[in-house]
């Protein structure tokens, strides 16, 4: 069967429209573990209950020799779209996102992968970092207590789908245990980057508020998530996130 | 100076492996191994030699700190490592460490210093030199192996400072391999040296110091500070400024106890700024204050490149341009909230100031700023000593620092004995548990040593109380009563009885020789048997409005208890009896602390019975009749201070008063004897009390005042089992008469007669479930103490055993001679209801008073087992 209906690219996969359904197919032939882990994540999140909605998983396929996942189809405007046409509802947006966010956190999923361990092998494997730069991040990283809170991993504005009156939450690719503040603190790095340094900063205080972490809890993990997102080696990116990192922890 | 005593041990020649990490921590147990067998003489020698190398490599480690980490000022590195191993030698050169440290050889107790084994020190990148030879010198006095992981950042220079203190000790005699350290520090190798070492010191990042705790290890690790400094308006400004310039520019603050805020009282606030200014501070003005507040903070953590840098550096990193000569950058702030980045630690050059209204004002924005990041560490007042007492005192309250420095730079206060020479000289300051750390003070040789403690078995110390007089013989009351009126010139006599005594004319005796004496007096008679608070009360009120300086207590047990009661009411109004009840393990250990007693009156007890002791007991029962409650008190307060036994007032006692009550005196003696606390001094009395009561009590039961022969004697018995009882205590038998007596309405010493033989034959076992506790009672030895008493009352078997059962068969048949009957069925008392209330008397028979000082002690069941043969009488 081909595939026509071509509705976002991505770097490991694409997402067609095919009869009312969602398509994602793995650019990779060898994908399989990619994308039964994704499936897997995926599915343990669909059997939690929240206020929002997640797209379900239908089947797992083949297309062409390619791994795909099959998903429901939700049609409607993401956040991210919804800021650029209403830039003065940002605050409400960003409000709204921060609720999501605390609503996600308070779930405890002692089954899912440890959010520590993929952020300890990022900054491991970081080539870019020098050694002193690492160990203080590591050894913060080392120290913090481990939470068993469902985080997010990529809670962006373009990530979150208003369709009618439904909110979905999408790609939980990254879906992880781990602490609030972690995930909240990647979402900041994400908004600094994706959509501007007055948003995130912004976003920091809506989530504060509505946690009741504290933002000096938030901030400690940004030297960490931003080195974890430097992994990804996106060119523009580089600047910010190393400044970022070029804390010191306090003798 | 000793011999090297170590052989080489083959280790790794780089440490930079978790396989090559493991092979010297083999290395340091084996040095440690033959480290912890040297004498106190060869620690101090080799303590002493690494103290003057390090001393001597003090230019040099400074210099190489600075060159790698690109932080800090070398002179004052200098004086960090000059310090580091000068003052911490002379603090601890003459402290023992090894082996017996204390000794009380009176109280048998010595204790023991040993080493703790092999010390992961994590070094920090601020002091790295310096630390490293403060650490390594402890480690070398508590005879510890120690391994140290530096920072990346500062690994050369630490590592140089730890070798020459290991090249000096080894070369003093210390075992070779006794300091090591990770060549190629890694979060790892970090990891697993904590995990594999004895203790774990941490000084560093709270990160850092987070992970030490959390390894497993015991650890001792001290954490950031967040100085604020209050300068109160009688402080000395110059003095002040001078010494906060001091004390923040040294090695471009770095120091943790350095401070970071200043807050100024209002009435000097434009001086110190004057001050600061003339002495080469800068103050940011306008938006030059938010390029360093971007600059020194990045999201809310400190800006790497900043630390330990001069102000005029951050200043051009900030882009704001000041003197060359600028000393200190200072922001003039408002906000103590964290979202202030001038209100954080800066480990630089840089000040927050803020004005303060009034002294509330500035502890509130000091206390606040403490929270935020510098719970546990330091902080500081600068005011006129003289007059500022009270603020002082205001301040020391707040402050949740374990260091708090009057008139003194933080960076050189807060590591003591330079500005203060009581507060130990230390590099890793305890912030307390406030700071998530496990000590509070400064770090120095205790903290690395295990304390054996040796305490040999000593015996409890004992009194002997009783009261200051005891008159006897017949007819002593007369001569006492003389001593009342003469030597003591009481004015005013209270005299306490019951109804039947004062109607028979027994205490018109007492009042006719008071009146003689010219003495005014007054009688309460209205005590009934068990008597009431309520009674007590009323008697109290009476003496109140009559203000006694004497009470004459006349009767059996109940007219002397009723009247300490009155007395203890009498000199103290507000007492509550719930207090004074509580149960104690140890008189003399007692929570409450009972009232002083004889301010007011002096106490006469004088016996109309003889039986109960209490003449010359510190004990008395009274209940309230509201609740029922009986409150059994004990104190030596309570003792008379004198008792007058005087067998002309005994000679008409009731046959069944004589049975009874000399029966109660019997088992006074045998408990007294059988008790734990038995000593001596109190057997003899107990010893001689029951010989009187075998040999007289018959006959006094028999004849009456026709024999006052026996009645004399068996008041002496009473008085003595009194005073064997009041010093050695009771047993089981009386904590088990209490309950029956209260339970099912029998005399006291009905009761007691009840029980004896049955708990005499419990006491005597040999192996009982339990023992009772008492330092002087070694092993079970009722059967032998029983058996003496049998001896010393004429009754000898062919053995302990035969001799005891001998004794009791003695027992059963005195009683049997003076008619007490067998059982407490005998008595007439409910089987139903004996059976339904059994397990609520045993509990509170367990828990009485007297249950303490038994030989064996009993489990409930055991006494629940002993009720039911003395009901059934088998």
């Amino acid at each position: 069967m081909i595939l026509k209906n071509l509705i976002a690219e991505g770097t490991a996969a694409d997402v067609y429209e095919q009869d009312g359904k969602a398509i994602k197919v793995f650019h990779h032939p060898h994908s399989k573990t990619k994308a039964l882990r994704e499936a897997l994540t995926h599915a343990r999140v669909e059997e939690l209950e929240f206020n929002f909605s997640v797209p379900d998983i239908l089947s797992i396929d083949i297309f062409d020799g390619k791994w795909a996942i099959v998903m429901e189809l939700v049609e409607g405007e993401t956040l991210e779209e919804l800021m650029e046409r209403n830039p003065e509802k940002t605050e409400q947006y960003l409000k709204q996102m921060a609720q999501i966010q605390n609503e996600i956190n308070h779930i405890q999923v002692p089954l899912f992968h440890e959010y520590r361990n993929r952020l300890r092998r990022q900054v491991t494997e970081l080539a870019s970092l020098d050694d002193i730069t690492k160990y203080d991040l590591l050894s913060y990283l080392d120290s913090v207590k481990r939470h068993v809170k469902l985080c997010h991993g990529s809670l962006e504005p373009k990530n979150i789908m208003i369709s009618g009156n439904q909110v979905y939450v999408l790609n939980w690719v990254n879906a992880t245990r781990g602490n609030a503040s972690a995930d909240a603190a990647n979402t900041f790095v994400l908004l600094a980057l994706h959509s501007s340094q007055e948003n995130a900063d912004q976003y920091i205080r809506y989530f504060c508020a509505e946690s009741g972490i504290s933002k000096r809890n938030v901030q400690s993990w940004i030297p960490i998530v931003a080195a974890a997102r430097l992994t990804l080696g996106i060119p523009e990116e580089r600047e910010l996130l190393t400044r970022w990192i070029q804390v010191m922890d306090l003798d | 100076m000793p011999a090297n005593k170590s052989t080489k041990t083959a280790g790794p020649e780089r440490v930079d492996s978790s396989e090559s990490l493991l092979a010297r921590m083999e290395e340091l147990k084996e040095a440690q191994k033959k480290f912890a067998s040297y004498t106190q003489e060869e620690v101090d020698h080799i303590f002493q030699a690494a103290a003057i190398a390090a001393n001597k490599m003090r230019i040099p480690l400074a210099k190489q700190a600075v060159q790698e980490t690109g932080m800090g000022v070398v002179e004052d590195k200098v004086i960090k490592n000059h310090y580091a191993s000068e003052y911490i030698y002379n603090a601890y050169k003459n402290t023992k460490t090894c082996g017996v440290v204390e000794e009380d050889r009176e109280m048998g107790i010595r204790k023991i210093a040993e080493p703790i084994g092999v010390i992961a020190a994590v070094i920090p990148t601020t002091n790295p030199t310096s630390t490293a030879i403060f650490k390594t010198l402890l480690a070398l006095k508590t005879r510890n192996a120690i391994i140290i992981s530096p920072h990346p950042r500062a690994k050369n220079c630490t590592i140089a400072a730890a070798k020459v203190v290991l090249d000096a000790a080894v070369k003093a005699g210390a075992p070779e391999g006794i300091i090591g350290w990770i060549d190629v520090p890694s979060i790892d190798l970090t990891t697993q040296v904590m995990r594999d070492a004895d203790i774990i010191l941490a000084t560093g990042g709270p990160g850092m110091v987070h992970s030490a705790y959390s390894s497993g290890k015991p650890a001792i690790g001290v954490g950031a500070g967040n100085t604020p400094v209050i300068v109160d308006e009688t402080a000395d400004v110059r003095m002040a400024v001078s010494s906060i310039i001091h004390s923040k520019t040294f090695d471009n603050g770095m120091i943790c106890a350095s401070e970071q805020s200043v807050i100024v009282a209002a009435p000097v606030y434009s001086a110190v700024r004057d001050e600061f200014e003339k002495r080469g501070c800068y103050f940011l003005k306008g938006d030059e204050l938010d390029k360093v507040r971007r600059t020194i903070l990045i999201n809310g953590a400190l800006n790497a490149r900043i630390v330990g840098q001069t102000a005029v550096r951050i200043a051009e990193l900030a882009g704001v341009a000041v003197p060359d000569t600028t000393k200190i950058l200072i922001g003039e702030v408002e906000s103590v909230d964290p979202e202030e980045e001038f209100a954080h630690e800066k480990l630089s050059p840089v000040l927050a100031m803020y004005k303060a209204s009034d002294f509330d004002d500035a502890l509130a924005k000091a206390e606040r700023l403490v929270e935020d990041g510098g719970y546990g560490h330091t902080s500081c007042l600068y005011c006129n000593v003289g007059i500022a007492q009270e603020k002082m005192a205001k301040h020391a309250a707040v402050m949740k620092t374990c260091r708090i420095l009057i008139n003194t730079p933080s960076s050189h206060g807060g590591i003591g004995d330079l500005y203060n020479f009581r507060l130990a000289p230390s590099l890793t300051l305890g912030c307390g548990s406030w700071g998530g750390n496990s000590v509070s003070e400064n770090v120095g040789v205790r903290q690395l040593l295990n304390i054996k403690t040796v305490a040999e078995r000593r015996e409890n110390m004992l009194w002997f109380r009783t009261p200051e007089k005891v008159y006897f013989k017949k007819g002593c009351l007369k001569v006492a009563l003389a001593e009342v009126g003469g030597v003591l010139g009481k004015k005013k006599v209270f005299v306490v009885t019951d109804e039947f005594l004062y109607k028979n004319g027994y205490t018109k005796v007492v009042t006719d020789e008071l009146d003689r004496m010219g003495i005014t007096h007054t009688t309460f008679y209205r005590v009934e048997p068990d008597p009431t608070l309520a009674c007590a009360k009323e008697g109290a009120r009476e003496m109140k409005s009559f203000e006694p300086d004497c009470i004459i207590a006349v009767g059996g047990g109940s007219a002397m208890d009723a009247a300490k009661i009155m007395w203890v009411l009498y000199e103290h109004e507000d007492v509550d009896f719930l207090d004074m009840a509580m149960r104690f393990m140890d008189i003399r250990k007692r929570v409450y602390a009972f009232p002083k007693m004889g301010e007011k009156a002096y106490f006469i007890a004088v016996p109309t019975s003889s039986g109960t002791g209490s003449e010359v007991t510190p004990f008395a029962v009274i209940t309230d009749e509201a609740t029922g409650v009986k409150y059994p008190l004990a104190d030596y307060e309570l003792l008379p201070k004198m008792a007058v036994i005087d067998a002309d007032l005994m000679m008409n006692q009731p046959k069944g008063l004589t049975a009874a009550s000399g029966i109660d005196a019997l088992t006074h003696a045998l408990e007294a004897y059988a008790s734990v606390m038995a000593t001596d001094y109190t057997d003899g009395l107990a010893l001689k009390a029951m010989k009187n009561i075998f040999q007289y009590l018959p006959r006094a039961y028999e004849a009456g005042a026709q024999d006052p022969v026996a009645r004399e004697k068996m008041a002496d018995a009473s008085t003595m089992a009194g005073m064997a009882f009041a010093n050695a205590f009771l047993g089981v038998c009386h904590s088990m008469a209490h309950k029956l007596g209260a339970f099912h309405h029998l005399p006291h010493g009905i009761a007691n007669a009840l029980l004896i033989t049955e708990i005499m034959r419990f006491n005597a076992d040999e192996s009982p479930r339990k023992m009772g506790t008492f330092s002087q009672y070694q092993y079970p030895h009722t059967l032998e103490r029983y058996a003496e008493c049998a001896r010393f009352c004429g009754i000898v078997g062919k053995d302990d055993e035969d001799t005891l059962e001998q004794f009791i068969q003695a027992i059963e048949e005195l009683k049997a001679a003076v008619g007490i009957k067998k059982t407490i069925a005998d008595y007439g008392v409910d089987e139903q209801y004996f059976l339904d209330t059994l397990d609520e008397m045993v509990e509170q028979a367990f828990d009485d008073q007297c249950t303490g000082s038994n030989p064996v002690y009993p489990l409930m069941s055991q006494m629940k087992e002993m009720y039911r043969k003395a009901y059934y009488g088998k």
